[in-house]
């Protein structure tokens, strides 16, 4: 039971830290905790139907399917979690200081938790699959202690969940004025991080081979499979042994997204949106 | 009306063809094991230092697996009954533990480089 326990719990670890930051992002725009709620349905139904076709996938692209296939939903993460990152520079202000909202901006302001419900979708999604593939293994091997280990898989994704939540009020606890520049620049190390593994993934396939070497080795000293490791992981994309490229792509992706965020933010940028001319850049 | 749509088909090919044709063309090593109850068949796989290679694992049980080996970067699912690929990158002399997660005190083999 224990056993099944740290196996769902660190599946859904990193989950539960999205959703958790992903909420307390969005606390300002009303309606949020029903989309992120959306979000993480879409990704458990999405789980059971990855699960399903598990073997289908796997056989894609001459084997490397799941490969390509995560690669594929983390870019898409990383994307959503850019464009919020830059709406919400360009809106965060208004919305925090004025409660009441123009019709547009609360369209717009839908536009980006469509955005990040994506984001959980796509977490709960990539891990969720896992845990389904787990359990549904441990029901249909023989009975004796599968009720057991069941429960455990439960209790893993309650404390999963109870990690979720955890983040979600120590965020709260960091006054409102500077709740955005911590969530903004938390989703910059979080973008940046799946951006790495994402060309992990890639180079899994052996489609990637330049800046292969791996740069540093330090998974005798913290493991990226430990429950830390994972957590640091998910954060800040830390990895154990990462290789040139990822290094790379992690920091052109946290410096693309932290330029687009200051720019976007600038008073002058801010001006220049609001002139009609700049409309069909609004809109995109 | 179609000449509109060319361009997208021909970058829509590229793009496939690219992706596809690297994972075919390769001339890689591959070794096979079997993963039967909690046994892998060949549980000890020999492997040259230094070249990459491709694990093939067939997953004989009827619950899904997941092989999984640190240090080699595998973490991949397994439905019941199939098999998947994996590709590791050329690897220093060595003995790396690979396991099912799912049964992971029990179901173990290991990679050595040599």
């Amino acid at each position: 039971m224990i056993g099944a326990l740290i196996i769902v719990f660190r599946e859904v670890i990193e989950a539960g830290l999205i959703v958790g930051i992903v909420l307390a992002a969005t606390r300002t725009v009303s309606g949020s905790r029903w989309f992120v709620s959306m979000g993480v349905l879409a990704g458990v139904l999405g789980s059971c139907l990855v699960a399903a076709f598990t073997g289908t996938i796997a056989q894609a692209f001459d084997g490397f399917g799941q490969e390509i296939f995560n690669a594929a939903i983390l870019a898409t993460a990383v994307i959503m979690l850019t464009w919020h990152n830059v709406w919400m520079a360009r809106n965060g202000r208004s919305l925090v200081s004025e409660l009441k909202q123009a019709g547009r901006e609360v369209l717009q302001g839908r536009k980006t938790l469509l955005a990040l419900a994506i984001v959980v979708g796509a977490a709960v999604l990539r891990e969720g699959s896992e845990v389904v593939l787990f359990l549904y293994g441990v029901a249909i091997g023989d009975g004796g202690s599968a009720a057991g280990i069941i429960a455990g898989g439960f209790v893993g994704l309650g404390l999963g969940s109870l990690f979720s939540g955890l983040t979600y009020f120590g965020l709260l606890h960091i006054p409102t004025r500077h709740l955005f520049v911590v969530t903004s620049g938390l989703i910059t190390f979080l973008a940046a991080g799946m951006a790495a593994q994402s060309v992990a993934f890639l180079e899994n396939t052996g489609l990637v081979e330049i800046l292969g070497n791996t740069v540093w080795d330090t998974s005798p000293l913290l493991s990226e499979k430990s429950i830390a490791g994972r957590i640091l992981h998910t954060l800040v994309g830390y990895s154990d042994q990462p290789t040139g490229l990822q290094l790379v792509v992690y920091f052109t992706t946290l410096a693309a997204i932290f330029c687009a965020t200051r720019w976007a933010g600038r008073p002058r940028a801010l001006a220049a949106l609001e002139s009609p001319a700049a409309i069909p850049a609004v809109r995109n | 009306m179609l000449s509109r749509f060319a361009p997208v088909l021909l970058i829509a090919f590229t793009v496939a063809a690219t992706l596809a044709s690297p994972l075919r063309a390769e001339d890689i090593a591959t070794y096979e094991t079997t993963l039967k109850d909690a046994t892998f068949t060949v549980a000890e796989i020999k492997v040259p230092a230094g070249k990459p290679f491709i694990i093939k694992m067939t997953n004989g049980n009827s619950a899904p697996a997941e092989l999984e080996a640190k240090e080699l970067k595998i973490e991949k699912v397994a439905a019941g009954n199939s098999t998947i690929i994996v590709r590791v990158k050329a690897m220093e002399p060595g003995k790396y533990l690979f396991v099912d997660e799912y049964q992971e005190d029990v179901a173990k083999g290991y990679v050595v480089v040599e």
